[in-house]
């Protein structure tokens, strides 16, 4: 994130976003149910870490602009700019997909303890539900 | 221009997927702690460890403290339902060789109960599940979360892995036995003609190709 310039237009959409959405007063998870899309996808809009061409539409409505001048700033992305932003996108997938599979495994190990505790007290107390 | 926009939806497609499936995740463990509080979690906070940064709350707030969370500068704190710093072993409110941790603490300035589930979900990122609790069940539910650490403390982390790893195993070979018993009865099927049991049998077939 940190490597993209503030002049990219993706950065400077997202920072349009954080700008507007502090100004109306709106928390991120309200944003995101907006936009029909996850807290974690509506956070990387605003730091300019998404494909913003997939959401240009309810970004248009919010800021208020057309969809073809927002997407018409976006094109202006230099080409290294667009190959740091994906290789930025690329490494954030990778560890998130990471986390993921570290939580899966999380789910699995809390599913098992909890079926004991509850075996457990189940069995000193069949009133337990 | 245009194959490089594919390629970045395309990014974008497998990313929106895995933010998804961690949502799943997240409520899931939410619904998975439930019998632990005899009830559903009645709030959930994420919370930036270094600092106590609330990053967001399922709880409604007040308005100065809405203002904090939409400047990003809502900290734990704030919401003032917290067990204090000071009370922290080594000032943490997770241990650092831990991912969980279930507490049941006395709320500063109330005779209410809380508990709370904490979870490490990424470096420096901790979900926290929480419940207030009455006088009739604050007990039962500290001694749940007090056996919920003792299991957490027992059960290694390669534990966990070797078990999963059979039960993917186990689950494969169920899968292959009930594609051949879905052959077999497909051919059965097949010969009757039976509509209602040929979409059975199609559903089923779906089933076990996801």
């Amino acid at each position: 994130m940190r490597e993209l310039s503030d002049n990219n237009p993706y950065v400077a959409v997202g920072k349009r976003l954080t700008r507007h959405r502090i100004d109306i007063g709106i928390r991120a998870e309200k944003m995101a149910q907006d936009f029909g899309i996850t807290w974690g996808t509506y956070q990387r809009i605003e730091a300019g870490l998404a494909e913003l061409l997939d959401y240009s539409h309810a970004i248009s409505t919010t800021l208020q602009c057309s969809q073809t001048q927002l997407e018409s700033l976006l094109s202006t992305e230099t080409a290294v700019d667009k190959l740091k932003r994906a290789s930025a996108i690329e490494a954030l997938l990778a560890r998130s997909t990471e986390l993921l599979v570290a939580s899966q495994k999380d789910v699995f190990r809390m599913t098992q303890i909890i079926d004991d505790i509850v075996a457990t007290e189940t069995a000193e107390n069949p009133e337990y539900r | 221009m245009a194959s490089t926009h594919i390629n970045s939806s395309a990014l974008e497609s497998e990313f929106r997927r895995v933010e998804e499936s961690h949502r799943v995740i997240i409520d899931t463990f939410g619904r998975l702690f439930t019998p632990l509080f005899g009830k559903r979690a009645q709030f959930q906070t994420l919370v930036r460890e270094h600092d106590e940064r609330v990053l967001y709350t399922s709880s409604d707030l007040e308005i100065t403290n809405h203002y904090k969370i939409v400047n990003s500068e809502l900290s734990l704190k704030d919401l003032g339902v917290a067990r204090p710093q000071e009370a922290l072993a080594e000032k943490k409110r997770l241990p650092s060789d831990n991912n969980f941790s279930a507490v049941v603490f006395l709320k500063e300035n109330t005779a209410t109960y809380r508990a709370a589930i904490l979870y490490r979900y990424a470096p420096n990122h901790v979900w926290t599940w929480a419940c207030d609790l009455t006088e009739d069940d604050w007990q039962q539910t500290a001694a749940r979360m007090a056996l919920f650490n003792q299991h957490i403390a027992q059960r290694s982390d390669s534990e966990v892995s070797a078990q999963l790893n059979k039960a993917t195993k186990e689950l494969v070979e169920l899968r292959k036995k009930l594609r051949i018993l879905t052959d077999i009865v497909g051919t059965i099927v097949a010969k009757s003609q039976d509509v209602e049991l040929l979409e059975v049998l199609d559903e089923v077939e779906e089933l076990l190709d996801e």
